[in-house]
């Protein structure tokens, strides 16, 4: 085995053991001191109430992850629109960065109760504050790719080259790793802030509304289980978020952008 | 107006055409409310198909005067004629090839596509393009790499590979700033001897900065040596040495002479 590959397989392997660990612990503890189902239960206990509520529990994952998605859609569109516009023009795009690193610092999930004035507590309510929670975040993403400035800005010149060809030859390119970056920094954003979202209010089907209704009613096992699944879902979307930049980034040599 | 008949002034005659010239040439930049003088009242004139080399120490304005000329750059005040007409004039006109210290390739490109980025932008067609890329790989002996992605080449065959794509278009005037700064010993001087050929074949106006100085006797005609603060042209040294080069005539005692006043130059900015 090389010693790469070996490097990988105790990435892989160290975090499964130390999970399993604290998951026996946690079995173990309940087991031994009798603790109550209320209070907390146990991982197998959690595990069975999970696979037995399978159903429903995939309906509403379904539900939530499609809300993060086009969420995330939504505020990829927006943000591409914005940086493309204002890319050109200096000052307005230190403008532009600055108020999307102040977006991204502010908890922009608490205008959820400002956004459900005008759209109710709707699935759309959801989906837009999950664009708006993302589209500072992408769009400084674009921004700064695409004012990524280079010595190839100097070549494009003295070959003649007109705006359109220094954008899509130069730009485009130059600025495709940091937008393929923002989209795997906000894949798992877009489904934590749905499940918030919908905790808040929205359609019953989704995992957040669920969550809270268990909550309220002290179903701990079912509130455990949906809690199971909402994790598989942020997995999920963090998985696929890092094949896409692996993919997007091996065929170039790139490295990724770290901001 | 005169009544004579118009004939052309016997001065145009007998003076070669411009290649590259600078007259009365200043840049100033300002730094922090403070005025820096770039380039002070240079003046230089190097006829079509001429090699001339740059040296001097950092910061005497030798990338800001090839600028000047790739018409990145406007001047303070003078006239920068580039193959006869202004810098901006030759730009549009596709009559530039410039060539940078770092390669400066595009890492998602091909090697070919590379070369043939000029062209791309010119409106060639694909087809069109891609044969004149390949004849140029071929010509600075990168036959084979056509598909390879530049970080799969070393920075010697980087360096090549941006040569190439400086000539796709023939320019009649080369501009490079310092391009082998960044290459090893043995592989500048290989460089050197591949440039010196494509020149011969070729014959554009070459302006060529450097800071060694056995390269820049080696490749030129003629050589500029400059200062610093103010950034000026100190003396312009010739290069009486036969064409072509050779690489015995590194080991001339002509060879170390030129070098020698140079060296000396530099050191006392001509003083
Ligand atoms: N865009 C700019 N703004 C302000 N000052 C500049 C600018 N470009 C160049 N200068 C200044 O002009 C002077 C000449 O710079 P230039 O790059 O032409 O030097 P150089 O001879 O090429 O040096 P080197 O050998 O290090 O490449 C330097 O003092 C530099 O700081
Ligand atoms: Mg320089």
């Amino acid at each position: 085995m090389s010693p790469a590959a070996k490097d990988r397989l105790i990435a892989v392997v160290s975090p499964v053991v130390a999970l399993v660990m604290l998951f026996g612990l946690w079995e173990l503890v309940i087991k031994v001191r009798n603790i109550k189902e209320l209070i907390l239960p146990a991982p197998s206990d959690i595990l069975i109430q999970a696979w037995r509520t399978r159903g429903t529990l995939m309906e509403y994952v379904m539900f939530t992850g499609k809300e993060a998605m086009v969420g995330l859609v939504a505020a990829v569109c927006v943000s591409l629109f914005l940086a493309m516009l204002i890319h050109g023009n200096e000052t307005l795009s230190s403008l532009g960065a600055g108020l999307a690193g102040a977006g991204r610092a502010l908890p922009t999930i608490v205008l959820y109760p400002v956004v459900t004035v005008f759209l109710g507590t709707t699935s759309t309510a959801v989906i837009v504050i999950i664009a708006i929670t993302l589209v500072p975040l992408l769009f400084g993403y674009v921004l700064t790719g695409l004012t990524m400035r280079s010595d190839l800005d100097d070549l494009m010149h003295v070959a003649g080259a007109d705006g359109w060809q220094k954008f899509s030859l130069v730009r485009v390119p130059m600025a495709l790793p940091y937008i393929v970056t923002g989209l795997r920094t906000a894949l798992p954003l877009a489904v934590i802030s749905a499940i918030v979202a919908e905790y808040f209010g929205g359609s019953t089907h989704t995992l957040g509304a669920f969550i809270r209704l268990q909550a309220g009613q002290l179903h701990t096992l079912d509130l455990w289980a949906a809690i199971v699944f909402a994790c598989l879902l942020g997995v999920l979307a963090f998985v696929v978020g890092d094949l896409l930049e692996r993919a997007a980034l091996r065929r170039r040599g790139d490295s990724p952008v770290l901001l | 107006m005169s009544q004579s008949t118009v004939t052309t002034p016997p001065a145009a005659v007998v003076s070669p055409p411009v290649g590259l010239a600078a007259r009365g040439v200043n840049r100033a930049f300002t730094v922090k409310g403070k005025e820096l003088v770039a380039l002070q009242d240079v003046d230089l004139e190097i006829a079509k198909g001429e090699f001339v080399s740059i040296i001097g120490p950092s910061g005497c304005g030798k990338s800001t005067l090839l600028r000047i000329f790739a018409d990145l750059l406007p001047v303070t005040s003078g006239t920068p004629v580039v193959d006869g007409v202004t810098p901006q004039l030759a730009r549009e006109d596709r009559r530039l090839g410039v060539v940078f210290q770092s390669a400066n390739l595009m890492p998602w490109r091909s090697v070919l596509r590379n070369v043939a980025l000029p062209l791309e932008v010119m409106g060639r067609s694909k087809a069109g393009r891609e044969k004149t890329a390949a004849e140029l790989l071929k010509m600075v002996g990168l036959e084979g790499y056509e598909k390879h992605l530049p970080r799969q080449l070393s920075g010697g065959m980087q360096q090549r590979v941006a040569i190439a794509r400086a000539l796709s278009t023939d320019p009649k005037v080369l501009l490079m700033d310092e391009p082998f700064g960044a290459l090893d010993e043995i592989t500048r001087e290989r460089l050197n001897q591949e440039l010196m050929e494509i020149w011969a074949r070729l014959n554009p106006t070459v302006l060529f900065i450097t800071h060694s100085i056995p390269e820049a006797v080696y490749l030129s005609n003629r050589v500029v040596v400059m200062a610093a603060r103010p950034g000026r042209v100190v003396e312009v040294v010739d290069v009486d040495l036969p064409q072509p080069r050779t690489p015995e005539m590194r080991d001339a005692p002509e060879f170390h002479a030129i070098e020698a006043r140079i060296r000396h130059l530099l050191a006392t900015g001509g003083h």
